[in-house]
C-alpha cells in the first residue's frame, strides 16, 4: 500500500507511467505496446479476473475498468490491449463452466499471467460477429479449426485465442461457439498489415488461424449467451474506460495549459470559456460509466441473467461514451489550438484525437442505431431517481 | 399456440434458416434471432395474444425456442387472470 491506496492501483499507476513513456513511439511506429503489457503482467494485473476458485484475485470489474481508465490516459494502444484480454477473460470466467480445461486455463493464466486475443472478426462476413464461416471439425476427442479473421488485435503477441466458429459443418453462421486456444494449438499465418489513424499499437491486422486442440477447449455455452451476457456489457464498459482516459488526459492537457497562461498572465485566458463545458460533460460520461459497472457487478455477483433493458443500457453506455469522448477530444483541440494541433508540445491532443475516432467505428455506431432503437422499444423504460 | 407461434417467427423473425426446419426446442438464437427480430416478435405476440411482457419475462431466455416463448405466454395470460 501507498498513500492508502490498494496495491494493484499502485501497480496499475506504475504500469500507467511505462506505458506513456513508450506512447508516442508504439504510436509512430505502430507497434506492440510490449513495456506496458510486460509490466502489467510483472504487477500481476493480467490476472485480475481470474476468480480465487481457479488461484486468481477475482477482482471487481470496476476494478479492471478503473485499469484501463488509467493506461488510456497514458497510451491508448496499451489500454485497449490490455481492456480486450480482460473481456476474454470476462467470458472464460463467466461462461467456462465445469470445463476442466477452462478452469486450468483460468489457473494458468493466474499463475503465469497470459495474454488473451480474440478472433471474433472473419473475413467474409462483413463485421458481423454473430456469423461464421469457420466451423469447429471434431475428430473424436479433439477438433480442428480453421479460419480467417479480418481485425486480429495484438495476435502476434498473444499467449492464446478465444475464436469464434461455427459449431460444426452442418451448423448455420449463427450457431457458434467459442473456442480456447494456447500458443502450442494453433499457426498464425499474417495475411496484411495495420496502418491506421489511431489505436495503432493494438496491431489489429488480418491473421489465418489454424487449431487443433482438445474437445475441452470448446466454451460450453452457445456464443449467442456469451456475447449477450458477457462480451458486450464488458466490451462496453472496459472500451468506455478506455476512452474516458484518453478523453481525462486530453482535458488534464487543457487544463495545464490554462494555469500556464493564468500564471503567466494574471488573468484567465478567453480560451478557458470552454472548460465548464467540457467538465460538465466528463462528469455526465463518468455517471454513465459509474453507473453501468454497478450495474453490472450487481448481474455477475448475484449470477441472474440481464434483462433485455439493462441491455440495451450498456449498448446505449457504448454510443454515448464512443461519440462523447470523440466530441470532447475535438473541444479540447479547439480549445489549446496549434498547441494541441502540434504533436512537439506538452499540450498536444493530436493522439488522443486520433485514438479516439476509432471508438465510433468499434461496433459501427451507425449499424448499432437500428438494434438499439428496436432495443429501446422492448419493455418500459426505468427512468426513475431512486 | 405453437402453430401461431411459428407463423410470427416465420414472418417477424427473419431467421437464415426455415422455421419448418426448427424444432419446438430448437434454440432460435443459435438459428439467428437478433435482437431486432426479437422485438418484431415481442410486439406481434402481444398484439396476437393480447398479452404485455412484464419485466421477469423481458429476458433473453423468453425467446430462447418456440416452447419457452409458449410457455411465457400461457404464464403471461395466467397471471392477468388471476390479477
Amino acid at each position: 500500500m501507498t498513500g492508502g491506496e490498494p496495491a494493484w492501483k499502485v501497480r496499475a499507476g506504475e504500469a500507467a507511467e511505462i506505458a506513456g513513456r513508450h506512447a508516442a513511439e508504439v504510436d509512430s511506429l505502430s507497434r506492440f505496446p510490449a513495456e506496458a503489457i510486460a509490466a502489467l503482467r510483472a504487477g500481476g494485473l493480467l490476472g485480475m479476473l481470474v476468480p480465487a476458485s481457479a488461484g486468481g484475485p477475482g477482482h471487481r470489474l470496476g476494478e479492471v475498468a478503473s485499469v484501463c481508465k488509467r493506461l488510456g490516459e497514458h497510451c491508448a494502444s496499451a489500454g485497449m490491449v490490455f481492456a480486450m484480454h480482460q473481456i476474454q477473460l470476462a467470458c472464460l470466467v463467466r461462461h467456462g463452466g465445469e470445463s476442466a480445461w477452462c478452469h486450468d486455463l483460468l489457473a494458468a493464466m493466474a499463475e503465469r499471467a497470459l495474454l488473451l486475443g480474440s478472433v471474433t472478426s472473419e473475413v467474409g462476413v462483413g463485421g458481423d460477429i454473430r456469423r461464421s464461416l469457420a466451423a469447429v471439425m471434431r475428430e473424436g476427442e479433439r477438433f480442428r479449426l480453421e479460419k480467417h479473421g479480418s481485425a486480429v488485435s495484438y495476435g502476434a503477441d498473444a499467449d492464446g485465442l478465444l475464436l469464434t466458429a461455427r459449431a460444426g459443418p452442418e451448423a448455420p453462421e449463427t450457431d457458434q461457439v467459442l473456442v480456447a486456444a494456447l500458443r502450442a494449438d494453433y499457426t498464425l499465418e499474417r495475411t496484411g498489415g495495420w496502418d491506421a489513424l489511431g489505436m495503432r499499437g493494438t496491431c489489429s491486422g488480418p491473421f489465418r488461424v489454424a487449431v487443433s486442440g482438445e474437445a475441452g477447449q470448446i466454451v460450453p455455452c452457445p456464443f449467442a449467451d456469451v456475447i449477450a451476457e458477457t462480451m458486450v456489457p464488458v466490451s462496453h464498459i472496459l472500451w468506455g474506460a478506455v476512452w474516458f482516459g484518453i478523453a481525462t488526459d486530453a482535458v488534464a492537457r487543457l487544463r495545464a495549459l490554462l494555469r500556464e497562461e493564468w500564471r503567466q498572465g494574471g488573468r484567465l485566458p478567453a480560451r478557458a470559456a470552454a472548460l465548464p463545458g467540457i467538465v460538465s460533460d466528463m462528469l455526465t460520461l463518468q455517471a454513465r460509466l459509474q453507473g453501468a459497472v454497478a450495474a453490472y457487478e450487481a448481474v455477475w455477483e448475484s449470477g441472474s441473467t440481464l434483462s433485455m433493458w439493462r441491455a440495451t443500457e450498456f449498448g446505449l453506455l457504448k454510443n454515448a461514451l464512443s461519440e462523447g469522448c470523440c466530441d470532447i477530444a475535438l473541444r479540447v483541440l479547439r480549445a489549446v489550438g496549434f498547441a494541441g494541433y502540434r504533436n512537439d508540445t506538452p499540450y498536444s491532443v493530436g493522439r488522443h484525437v486520433r485514438d479516439l475516432q476509432s471508438a465510433p467505428l468499434m461496433i459501427n455506431n451507425l449499424r448499432f442505431s437500428e438494434a438499439m432503437a428496436s432495443a429501446a422499444l422492448q419493455g418500459r423504460p426505468r427512468f426513475d431517481i431512486v | 399456440m405453437l402453430a401461431i407461434l411459428r407463423e410470427i417467427i416465420a414472418r417477424d423473425g427473419q431467421l437464415p434458416v426455415a422455421v419448418d426446419r426448427l424444432s419446438d426446442n430448437s434454440d432460435l438464437f443459435a438459428a439467428g434471432l437478433d435482437s431486432l427480430g426479437v422485438t418484431r416478435i415481442l410486439m406481434a405476440v402481444e398484439d396476437r395474444f393480447d398479452v404485455v411482457f412484464t419485466d421477469a419475462f423481458l429476458v433473453r431466455g423468453s425467446f430462447a425456442t418456440l416452447n419457452t416463448l409458449a410457455d411465457v405466454i400461457a404464464k403471461l395470460k395466467l397471471a392477468e387472470t388471476a390479477g
